[in-house]
C-alpha cells in the first residue's frame, strides 16, 4: 500500500489545523510535507511528530516553530533570521529556505545533521538523526552557503507503507477538524430527504 | 490556428468580473465548445483514437467485470468496470452509500490479471478501498431503475424503446462521484498533467465517464439478451445516442470553485476571451449566420425538453424558453448583417434576456467560431503551486489597493448580521464530505472551513486599519497569522480577474446549486435538475457519439438535440 503525495498534502493541511494552527499556516504545512517527500526526505513523519507535540503542549513556544520561522523566511525572502537559531524539527524549514535561495546552495545543520538544500533537490549525510523521536528543540541550528552537491536524493512520487503510523497520527489530528454527525446534519447538511432511487 | 488566435486575442474586451462572477449568473451557465467533454471528444476524433473491449465477463445476473481500452498516439488507457447485483434497498446516490450497481477505475495502460484481481478487491469498496499510482480515477454508478428495466424489457422482446420514455430520464446509469487526482491513493495529477492528451481540465475523469456510458449500454443489451435470448435486439444507433450518463452531484463539489481560484479564473477567462474574440468580429458570413440560427433552434428544443420538479429551476427554464423565442424574433431582423454583429447581439441580450438566456446566447455565439476559439481550451488549467507563495515584501498599501479593487462588494455586507453569516461550511465526521450548516442553530462554528472570502477580506480590511501603508505584508503576517489564508487569496485574486466570486458564500440566501451549475457547465453537462438547493442531477454526453461511431460523426454537431 502507498499514498499519493497530494493525498498526504491535503491530510497535512487538515492535521495542522487540527493541531491548532490557523488555516494559512496549515496550508504551508501541506506545501512543506509535499516538498520534502517529493525530494526523498521524511516530511510525513517530521510533520506528524511536530504537530503532535504542538497539539499536546498547548502554548509550545511559537518562536521555535519551524513552520512560523519558515513562513517568515519565505515572506521576507531573507535567510538572515535563521543563520543561527533554535527550532523544533528543523528539517521542516527546508521547503521555505528553498523558496528563497534561487540558484544558491545552502547547508542547514543541527547536531550531527547536515542537510544540503538547492532548488533542484536535497542531500544529507546523517540519516539516523534527521528525524528524532520524539520531536525536540535544537538550539544549535545553523544555515550557511554551501557547495552544489554531486548527488541529490532520488525524487519520489509516492509515500510508502513505512509511514503508516505517522499517517495515522496526521489522521487523528485531522479528525479534530470534522464536526460530529447528527441526524439533522445528515439530512439538512447535505440537502437530501428526497427519494433518489428511481 | 494559434497564429489566428494571437491576432484575435489582442485588443478584445472581456466582460468584467463584477458582471460575470456573481452566483446568480454563474448558476445560469451553459455548456459550450470549450466544455471539457467536447474538448475531449474533438481530440479523440482528431487523433483517431482506437477502442476495444478486451473483456466482458458478466454473468446472467449482471455480475462480473468488463474492460474498455482506448489507444491514442502515445498511450493506452483502460476503464475497468465492476458490475454488481445490488438489492434495491441499498441503492442510494448519497455519498454516504456503501454499495452501487457498478464501480469503475480508469487504469493508466493495459491492466494485467493481477491488476484486475487487486482492483476487484478495492474498487467496489470505493472510499473504503485503496487504489494506486496506476489508477487515474475512481467512480461508481447506479442504474435508473425505471429506465433500465423498461429498456431491458423492450430489447428482450425485440423492440426499440420509445424515445419519449428515454427523454424522461436521459440515461441508464447515473454516476454519483468521479474521484481524480490522488484521491484514495490514485495517481497525483502532476504525474499526468503534462501529457498532451490530458491538456486542459478533467480530461481523464471525463474519458472515464464517456466509457461508462458505453458500459451502461453494453450491460442493458446483455441483460436483455439473457432475458429474451434469440428474440432480443440491440439498440439502434440513433436511439442509443439519446442515452447520456447521469450524474448526481451534491455539496461535496460546491466548495471546489472557492478552493481553486486560479483554476476557476482559467476556466472563466477562457470562455470570456472566446466571447471577446467573437464580439470583436466586424462581420459575420452567411454560413456563420445560418449555422448560428440552426443552433438557436436546437438550443430552443433543448430548453423545451428540459424538465425538473424544482420550483426555482422550473421558473428559470420557463424564462429561458421565453428568451429563446425573443432571440429567434430578433434574428429575423438584420442584426447579424450589421457591423460588429455579435457585440450588438450580446448587448441586445443584456437588455432583453434573463441570465439563463444571456448565458445560453454566449455559449451559442461561440459555436460558429471553433477555428478561432477552440484552442483556448488548452489554457483552461492551472498550476496552483505557482502563486501559492506569499509576496511578503509587498507593502500594506498594495494589499489595501487589491482589497479595494477585488473585494469592494464585501464592504457593504454586514457580516455580523445573522442572515449574512447564517451558514457554516464544515466537514462532517461521518463521510469526510463538505456540508453546509446553520451557524445559529448547530454547534458547528468551531469546525468552519475557510470558504467565506468576502467575510475574511472584510476582517482583513479592519485589521489593516492600524497598519501604515509602507509596512510590509511579512511584518503584518508575523503578528497576524490568522489572516495568512486570506492574504494569500487576495494576492492571487489581484492578478487573476475571475478568481473570486463576488458574492457572500455564507449568506442565508446563497444557493449551492449555483456553484454546482457553474462547475458542471464547464464539464459540458446539460439538463440540470436540482433535487433541492443543495444537490443536482445532470446529464452528460447525451447525443454524443459512441466510441464505435466517433470516426463517422462530428461530436460538436451533436451537442444540441437534432431538430427532427
Amino acid at each position: 500500500m502507498s499514498w499519493a503525495l497530494g493525498e498526504i498534502k491535503a491530510l497535512s493541511i487538515k492535521a495542522a489545523k487540527g493541531a491548532g494552527f490557523d488555516w494559512g499556516i496549515a496550508e504551508e504545512a501541506g506545501f512543506a510535507v509535499e516538498w520534502l517527500e517529493a525530494r526523498g526526505l521524511p516530511g510525513t513523519r517530521a510533520m506528524a511528530q511536530y504537530l503532535s507535540r504542538y497539539h499536546r503542549e498547548t502554548g509550545l513556544d511559537i518562536d521555535f516553530c519551524p513552520l512560523r520561522k519558515g513562513c517568515f523566511v519565505s515572506d521576507t525572502n531573507d535567510l538572515s533570521s535563521i543563520e543561527k537559531t533554535s527550532a523544533f524539527q528543523p528539517v521542516l524549514m527546508a521547503p521555505f529556505i528553498a523558496n528563497v535561495i534561487e540558484g544558491e546552495t545552502v547547508k542547514l545543520s543541527w547536531d550531527k545533521n547536515k542537510l544540503v538544500i538547492s532548488k533542484d533537490g536535497v542531500d544529507y549525510n546523517t540519516r539516523y538523526q534527521l528525524i528524532n523521536e520524539p520531536c525536540k528543540l535544537f538550539e544549535n541550528v545553523e544555515l550557511s552557503s554551501w557547495y552544489a552537491p554531486r548527488r541529490f536524493l532520488p525524487h519520489k512520487t509516492r509515500i510508502g507503507e513505512s509511514e503508516k503510523a505517522y499517517i495515522s497520527i496526521l489522521n487523528a489530528l485531522a479528525h479534530k477538524t470534522y464536526a460530529p454527525a447528527t441526524e439533522e446534519s445528515r439530512l439538512a447538511g447535505a440537502g437530501a430527504g428526497l427519494n433518489d432511487n428511481d | 490556428m494559434i497564429e489566428a488566435n494571437k491576432v484575435h486575442k489582442s485588443g478584445i474586451n472581456k466582460r468584467p468580473a463584477s458582471q460575470v462572477m456573481r452566483l446568480k449568473r454563474m448558476g445560469c451557465f451553459h455548456q459550450s465548445r470549450l466544455s471539457f467533454m467536447r474538448v475531449l471528444l474533438r481530440r479523440l476524433k482528431r487523433e483517431s483514437w482506437s477502442f476495444e473491449r478486451p473483456a466482458f465477463e458478466i454473468d446472467e445476473k449482471g455480475v462480473g467485470y468488463a474492460t474498455y481500452s482506448v489507444t491514442g498516439p502515445k498511450r493506452t488507457y483502460t476503464l475497468i468496470a465492476f458490475a454488481h447485483d445490488l438489492p434495491a434497498e441499498l441503492r442510494s446516490d448519497r455519498v454516504i452509500a456503501e454499495a452501487w450497481d457498478a464501480t469503475f477505475t480508469l487504469f493508466d495502460g493495459v491492466p494485467t490479471r493481477d491488476d484486475i484481481e487487486r482492483l476487484s478487491k478495492n474498487v467496489p469498496l470505493q472510499e473504503a478501498g485503496r487504489i494506486s499510482e496506476k489508477e487515474i480515477s475512481l467512480s461508481r454508478a447506479n442504474r435508473s431503475v425505471r429506465l433500465f428495466e423498461y429498456v431491458t424489457d423492450c430489447l428482450s422482446r425485440g423492440i426499440q424503446p420509445e424515445t419519449s420514455e428515454i427523454e424522461k430520464v436521459g440515461y441508464l446509469m447515473r454516476t454519483t462521484a468521479v474521484y481524480g487526482s490522488s484521491k484514495f491513493g490514485a495517481c497525483d495529477r502532476e504525474n499526468w498533467a503534462n501529457r498532451e492528451e490530458f491538456s486542459g481540465s478533467f480530461q481523464p475523469e471525463l474519458l472515464a465517464v464517456w466509457l461508462i456510458r458505453t458500459f451502461a449500454i453494453d450491460i442493458v443489451e446483455h441483460m436483455a439478451k439473457m432475458r429474451g435470448g434469440e428474440n432480443a435486439v440491440r439498440l439502434e444507433a440513433d436511439i442509443r445516442r439519446r442515452f447520456g450518463v447521469g450524474n448526481s452531484t451534491g455539496l461535496g463539489m460546491a466548495p471546489f470553485l472557492i478552493n481553486h481560484p486560479a483554476l476557476i479564473d482559467s476556466w472563466i477567462n477562457g470562455r470570456e476571451t472566446a466571447l471577446g474574440i467573437v464580439c470583436k468580429l466586424e462581420r459575420a458570413t452567411g454560413h456563420e449566420i445560418s449555422k448560428f440560427k440552426e443552433l438557436v433552434e436546437r438550443a430552443s428544443l433543448n430548453a423545451d425538453q428540459w424538465t425538473t420538479d424544482h420550483e426555482h429551476q422550473k421558473a428559470k427554464i420557463a424564462c429561458l424558453q421565453k428568451d429563446m423565442e425573443k432571440l429567434k424574433t430578433i434574428l429575423d431582423s438584420d442584426i447579424l448583417e450589421q457591423e460588429k454583429p455579435w457585440q450588438k447581439l450580446l448587448l441586445w441580450g443584456e437588455d432583453n434576456l434573463g441570465f439563463e438566456g444571456q448565458e445560453q446566447l454566449v455559449s451559442l455565439m461561440l459555436e460558429p467560431y471553433g477555428y478561432l476559439v477552440d484552442d483556448l481550451s488548452s489554457d483552461m488549467k492551472a498550476d496552483e503551486t505557482v502563486q501559492f507563495r506569499i509576496r511578503g515584501n509587498e507593502k500594506i498599501a498594495d494589499l489595501k489597493q487589491s482589497l479595494n479593487r477585488v473585494y469592494a462588494w464585501a464592504k457593504d455586507i454586514d457580516f455580523e448580521d445573522s442572515q449574512a453569516n447564517a451558514r457554516v461550511w464544515y466537514v462532517s465526521e461521518e463521510k469526510l464530505e463538505p456540508r453546509l450548516g446553520e451557524r445559529h442553530e448547530e454547534p458547528i462554528e468551531p469546525y468552519e472551513q475557510p470558504l467565506a472570502p468576502g467575510r475574511d477580506a472584510k476582517r482583513l480590511m479592519a485589521a489593516l486599519e492600524t497598519w501604515s501603508d509602507d509596512e510590509t505584508i511579512a511584518a503584518f503576517l508575523m503578528q497576524h497569522a490568522e489572516h495568512r489564508h486570506i492574504v494569500r487569496r487576495v494576492q492571487l485574486a489581484s492578478q487573476k480577474d475571475y478568481a473570486e466570486i463576488r458574492d457572500n458564500t455564507i449568506s442565508s440566501t446563497m444557493l449551492p446549486i449555483d456553484l454546482l451549475r457553474c462547475k458542471l457547465s464547464f464539464f459540458g453537462a446539460t439538463k440540470f435538475d436540482p433535487r433541492s438547493d443543495r444537490w443536482v442531477r445532470i446529464t452528460m454526453y447525451q447525443g454524443a457519439p459512441f466510441p464505435d461511431e466517433l470516426h463517422a460523426l462530428d461530436p460538436d454537431d451533436l451537442a444540441y438535440p437534432p431538430l427532427s
